[in-house]
């Protein structure tokens, strides 16, 4: 059948081989090979990444002792906040622009094509890279809590139950993040530019998940705002757990909504992927 | 830089034999072509602009992402002020005066240099080679690539800030007061520029160097924005002789508050603020200038 052989020259020609895990595995270790490629990279990253973490607990210690408050609960929540915060915004987000495989830069090129037609479905190709990125970003995140708290920057969690919680919410914060970022990559096949939208998503998304400062600071409007979007789904709810300001119990309704979210998501991006697929532009080539 | 070439080699002959004052022909030659890179200015500004026309809603976005931006780290500010009142003898007023400082060098900075930040892909693409056989130097040119029109958000959120901070404060704004502010506010711009010269010059070695000017963006955001007291004594020498963010807000705002008392140097040198940023920039572009010159070439489509 000529379909089947059209099939099998495509599996032939596509540079991921083998078992479909392996292929998966494949298309995931993308990232790791272009950042560890380079020397200067991981370098760069670890030097970011310690005197991002040094600045940020001396800038909240700096606030309460400057306030009187330095040895209380609330100095010891906030400064573990803050830094695991850290840990997890800078090494989230791996420079998919470094290795030109971002959505946007392929549809400049026309190279968007290849993701279109190639045997790999392309949103689980994305799927792949994002998860690739995402365990990068981790390996980095799990060594940095480790040095912190060995140190004493970060406190142990609030109890067992508030970790094991707070572990769990994590996960489901990081792929609320990875579907959230996927919306915003898909919009470029509609608007051939997402620079900007993607900026005052980052800054958006910054202020009302809690990265520049913990929610328990803010207004109530303004938590109540935060509270019918995804955002505080991916840093707020479970460092606050972590950390014990919110407790186990008060959690439970609010992994609810985080799963609710992730429903959500994950129909929108499958619905953005088949019309993008059907109304492709290509700006270059 | 070939001007004072030029003053040396013709001037002053071309002035002897037409029998004017020594200099003339340089001066009128110096004029014309701060003219001529004026006007050069203004029309790649304009074709720019209308580049950025192009994409109607980007264009929108990019306005709207600079309100965004510097409107989050006003309420982060109005929040921490209003949680940690007077904090260190810094009034809130005084502290927001830090912010606008900050947020309104950088509007600038974003108006005039924000394409330094944009050199690895220049880089990748290979353009950098195109500009070097242009009559024109590289480092313009970069700075001529994309204009970022996310500064008209930055700068409605620094006058904002602005109009807050000011009557919240007990300073007679006097003469020599505002022209401090003036020239204090030029002096930052220069320094984030210098800031991102530097990062540039690793751009011409490595492209990997965008997580860094938006680390160093974020950097000055959240530390350059508030009074530099609150933090031990090391950090305060990180950023005031290694990273010296202290003088783009908090050292001139020390010096219009009347707290020179609180910095970590002799008091004098807060009134010698804004010429820090003009010697980092010069500094800065040096170094650019010596990386130019031993660029090999990282990218090319």
């Amino acid at each position: 059948m000529p379909t089947a052989k059209l099939d099998d020259r495509r599996v032939r020609l596509s540079p991921a081989r083998g078992r479909p895990a392996r292929r998966w595995a494949t298309i995931a270790g993308v990232s790791w090979r272009a950042e560890l490629g380079q020397r200067s990279r991981p370098v760069n990253t670890a030097i970011r990444l310690t005197m991002q973490l040094f600045v940020v607990a001396c800038f909240w210690r700096g606030f309460y002792q400057a306030s009187g408050g330095a040895q209380s609960a609330a100095a010891t929540q906030t400064v573990s906040y803050a830094v695991l915060a850290v840990l997890v915004t800078q090494t989230g987000g791996i420079d998919r622009m470094f290795s030109r495989d971002s959505i946007v830069q392929h549809l400049q090129r026309g190279t968007i094509l290849y993701w279109l037609v190639r045997p790999i479905p392309p949103r689980r190709y994305y799927l792949m890279r994002a998860i690739g990125d995402r365990a990068y970003g981790l390996a980095w995140g799990t060594l940095g809590y480790v040095v912190c708290l060995q140190i004493g920057v970060v406190a142990v969690p609030a109890g067992p139950a508030a970790a094991v919680v707070g572990f769990g919410s994590f996960v489901l914060g990081c792929v609320t993040l990875v579907y959230l970022n996927q919306v915003l990559d898909l919009v470029c096949f509609w608007t051939m530019l997402n620079t900007n939208a993607l900026n005052i998503y980052q800054f958006v998304m910054n202020l009302m998940s809690g990265a520049i400062a913990p929610l328990w600071f803010f207004p109530d409007w303004f938590r109540a705002i935060s509270a019918v979007l995804p955002f505080q789904n991916i840093l707020n709810t479970p460092l606050s757990v972590y950390v014990g300001r919110i407790p186990v119990r008060a959690a439970v309704p609010l992994i609810g909504i985080q799963l609710l979210w992730i429903l959500l998501l994950v129909l929108l991006t499958r619905l953005m992927w088949r019309r993008a697929a059907s109304s492709t532009a290509i700006e270059g080539g | 830089m070939n001007i004072p070439g030029d003053l040396a080699r013709t001037s002053p002959d071309e002035d002897r034999h037409a029998g004017r004052p020594p200099g003339t022909v340089a001066l009128a030659r110096l004029r014309r072509r701060r003219f001529h890179a004026l006007r050069l200015t203004w029309c790649v500004t304009k074709v720019n602009f209308r580049a950025s026309l192009e994409y109607r809603g980007d264009f929108l976005l990019a306005i709207v992402s600079g309100i965004i931006w510097q409107a989050s780290v006003l309420v982060l500010a109005t929040v921490l002020v209003n949680r940690f009142p007077n904090l260190a003898g810094w009034t809130k007023g005084e502290i927001l005066l830090v912010a606008a400082l900050r947020l309104l060098s950088h509007g600038l900075y974003v108006a005039g240099f924000a394409s330094l930040a944009a050199l690895p892909r220049i880089v990748q693409e290979g353009k950098v080679e195109t500009f070097m056989l242009r009559p024109l130097s590289v480092y313009r040119q970069v700075l001529f690539d994309k204009l970022f029109l996310n500064a008209i958000g930055d700068l409605a959120v620094a006058v904002t800030l602005f109009t807050i901070a000011v009557p919240e404060m007990d300073v007679d704004w006097t003469a020599q007061h505002v022209g401090y502010l003036i020239l204090a506010v030029a002096g930052g711009v220069f320094l984030e520029a210098s800031l991102h010269t530097v990062i540039a010059c690793f751009a011409l070695r490595s492209i990997s160097t965008i997580p860094w000017s938006q680390w160093i963006d974020e950097l000055l955001a959240t530390f350059g924005s508030y009074p530099l007291k609150i933090f031990p004594l090391n950090v305060q020498v990180l950023f005031t002789f290694v990273i010296p963010i202290a003088f783009i807000g908090y050292v001139p705002a020390a010096q219009i508050a009347g707290k020179t008392a609180d910095l970590p140097f002799p008091p004098w040198l807060a009134l010698a603020a804004p010429f820090v940023g003009i010697l980092a920039f010069t500094a800065a572009r040096l170094l650019f200038a010596a990386g130019l010159r031993k660029y090999t070439g990282v990218g090319g489509v």
